[in-house]
């Protein structure tokens, strides 16, 4: 196989959702001695690209998007470790958990998913994650956004918490912060004062590539 | 004269799903808990399980039920109970014959119909829709309908709750709690206002939703508060929520499974803690949209698997709370009611016994006071369509018929004057002319409804708790 035929194969690999393709796909570049840079941005990036484009036009559901994400992940965690320091393909870092008291995760991970198919190198905190934790976490990884979820109406006011502790802190300019899940609406973002709503997995990815690049 | 439950009697739930298939998805939901197991995040529901038999890892919280304790602990939900009012007059008992409508709880926010826009919820349209649900004919149980955001987050439920029961005579169900310190203060409230502990074993003036994590996980601090309502036979709905495609495999049947797994754990859990311990099969399951995974309450498929939890309900012959009303429209208003119009009917067929819901569009987070009118409506309809046809010398009235003979009228007969009264009057609408309609300034239903519902909570006194019942109601929120 050629490096074109490799390329070829990584994409479709990803325009047909299948994670065993994409893996073996991977593993032909690194065979070929190909830059895994360049697998990336002409393999593996167009494609999951022209499926979010297909799921924004509603030609594809959420889970062609969520199996197109994992095949993506699993090419990329061949490839990535093959990058040599300093030549970097991610957009930023985010930080993204379930606040403090809430457990409630599939949201949260649908995005976490989409985040990292989508170039950014995510720091998953899980769930229950207390305020400090979130901060703490941001700082150590450097992270460009901050994104908290939250599903019941009696734990969405910990959004807010980060708000007003990044604030205590002065460094509330350091890290954007974006907020999503069930009971959150556009107007408690904009009441908290955090940088943006996340309305579901796209619209997030949207989101934290204009948070990224703004900053 | 008629008692307030009989208000709400229907006709005998039809079968929509036959026995040997119930038993198949109850039998996978065995295998299941045996194999699978749940993730149990309360530490007092795990030790409980553990006690009666069940497999506990307590690194992963993981438990397996061997179906033979299911079995076993299934037997001791009790199959009929009553759900008191404050007055004896608004009890409620769930015998398969009775449909019940209450509030849906755990809004954020409140519809301004006039600005078209929304702001948030406080204690003040609690008390509010307390005093509007204490009215309504059609409104079975109230529930705390939103979030006090303008409470301290400590008390919020607590204050939810009094007000509540400040406000009304009916029974009250409880959400939002999430702590076990929050149900036993509130098991004091009930108390003081039924007039001990050991009263409100006997009257359950008071029920719980607890929701489930899907898929197949047991939140800590709500089945804490579980075990708690289970030990002062408190009601819990136990209320799993697994959307099709999403928390559950995007199917009917198998959605279904994961639901009663989920169920039938938590119910379990409480019969291990507290054998005999009221409960309701009381799930709202959704399709996801597939576009979004957003919950997706107006859908035909969830209408389809709200009948699925309510056969399931009928399986193990035990009180059912399954499906609601509550349509998924970001707004209130024409689509909402669509909606619910669809959504109601097909689950008093099937035979749920409360259905929630009533008055909050976008997925139950925005309170709306007119679409609370519009819906209570809906519900007025949809009972009354669902009453049983009498068929007794009485109703075929052969010597009215007779007597009235041909050609003539049945206006004067006294078998009219008695019996018309029993025709449902809707309370937002009449048949009066368009001229009338003109005359009036042409009002679009919504804003019918909205002065309507002002009109009720600005004139409608509710029965006051006795004031040394407040003083303790006081006590009990100060001292948490």
């Amino acid at each position: 196989m050629d490096e074109k035929k490799v390329q070829k194969a990584l994409s479709n690999a990803i325009l047909s959702y299948d994670s065993g393709a994409a893996e073996k796909a991977a593993k032909e570049a690194i065979r070929l001695g190909m830059d895994p840079l360049k697998a990336i941005e002409k393999g593996l990036s167009p494609a999951i690209e022209s499926v979010g484009e297909k799921f924004e036009k509603m030609e594809v559901y959420l889970p062609e998007l969520m199996l197109a994400a994992d095949a993506m992940r699993a090419a990329m965690s061949l490839l990535l470790p093959l990058i040599p320091k300093g030549k970097s393909v991610s957009k930023g870092t985010v930080v993204i958990g379930t606040v403090q008291g809430d457990i409630h995760e599939i949201g949260k991970n649908i995005v976490s998913n989409m985040l990292m198919a989508n170039g950014f190198n995510v720091v998953d905190l899980g769930v229950d994650v207390k305020t400090a934790t979130f901060v703490d976490e941001a700082q150590k990884s450097k992270a460009d956004i901050i994104g908290a979820s939250a599903l019941m109406s009696s734990t969405i006011g910990s959004q807010k918490d980060i708000v007003d502790y990044l604030g205590s802190m002065k460094i509330r300019k350091n890290h954007a912060f974006m907020v999503g899940g069930g009971p959150t609406t556009g107007e408690w973002a904009k009441e908290i004062g955090a940088d943006g709503w996340g309305e579901d997995a796209a619209t997030t990815v949207r989101l934290a590539n204009k948070l990224a690049k703004g900053k | 004269m008629s008692s307030f439950a009989d208000r709400f009697r229907v006709r005998e739930p039809k079968n929509f799903i036959k026995e040997s298939d119930r038993k198949k998805i109850h039998d996978a939901a065995l295998d299941v808990l045996e194999t699978t197991g749940i993730r149990v995040h309360s530490s007092v529901a795990r030790e409980s399980l553990k006690r009666a038999g069940a497999t506990v890892d307590d690194k992963t919280s993981i438990v397996k039920y061997p179906a033979d304790l299911v079995e076993s602990l299934l037997k001791k939900i009790p199959s009929n109970i009553v759900l008191a009012g404050r007055t004896k007059e608004h009890d409620l008992p769930l015998d398969r014959r009775h449909q019940y409508h209450t509030t849906d709880g755990c809004g954020i926010s409140v519809w301004n119909n006039k600005t078209q826009t929304r702001h948030e919820s406080t204690l003040e349209d609690i008390r509010k829709t307390a005093v509007l649900g204490d009215y309504l004919p059609y409104l079975s149980i109230y529930e705390p309908m939103v979030v006090a955001n303008d409470m301290p987050s400590k008390t919020h439920v607590l204050m939810g709750l009094k007000t509540a029961m400040e406000n009304t005579t009916k029974h009250i169900e409880t959400e939002s709690t999430t702590t076990p310190e929050e149900a036993r203060a509130q098991v004091e409230m009930a108390a003081a206002v039924v007039g001990s502990k050991e009263e409100l074993r006997e009257r359950h003036y008071l029920s719980a939703m607890v929701c489930t994590v899907s898929p197949l996980i047991l939140d800590g601090g709500a089945t804490d508060a579980a075990m708690v309502w289970a030990e002062n036979h408190v009601p819990v709905h136990i209320t799993g929520m697994a959307s099709m495609g999403l928390t559950g495999p995007a199917t009917v049947a198998g959605s279904l499974v994961v639901n009663h797994a989920e169920t039938v754990a938590l119910a379990c859990a409480m019969q291990a803690h507290e054998p005999g311990a009221p409960l309701l099969y009381g799930s709202v399951q959704s399709s996801m949209d597939p576009r979004t995974g957003a919950y997706n309450s107006g859908a035909p498929e969830t209408i389809l698997i709200s009948i699925g939890d309510a056969e399931m309900a009928k399986f193990l012959n035990i009180p059912c709370s399954a499906g609601g009303i509550g349509g998924s429209s970001r707004v209130p208003g024409i689509r909402v009611s669509i909606e619910n119009s669809i959504l109601c009917p097909p689950l008093t067929t099937a035979g749920s016994e409360v259905m929630n819901g009533i008055g909050l569009a976008d997925g139950s987070t925005l309170l709306s006071y007119e679409q609370l009118m519009l819906d209570h409506e809906i519900v007025g309809l949809v009972i009354n369509a669902h009453k049983e046809i009498e068929v007794s010398d009485e109703t075929i009235a052969l010597d009215v018929i007779k007597k009235v003979g041909i050609g003539r009228n049945y206006l004067s007969e006294m078998h009219t004057l008695k019996r018309v009264r029993d025709f449902y009057l809707p309370t937002l609408w009449d048949m009066s002319t368009f001229e009338s309609w003109v005359e009036g300034g042409k009002k679009d239903l919504m804003d019918v409804a909205g002065e309507k519902a002002h009109k009720i909570i600005a004139e409608h006194k509710p029965e006051k708790l006795d004031g040394d019942v407040s003083k303790r109601l006081n006590m009990i929120v100060d001292g948490f």
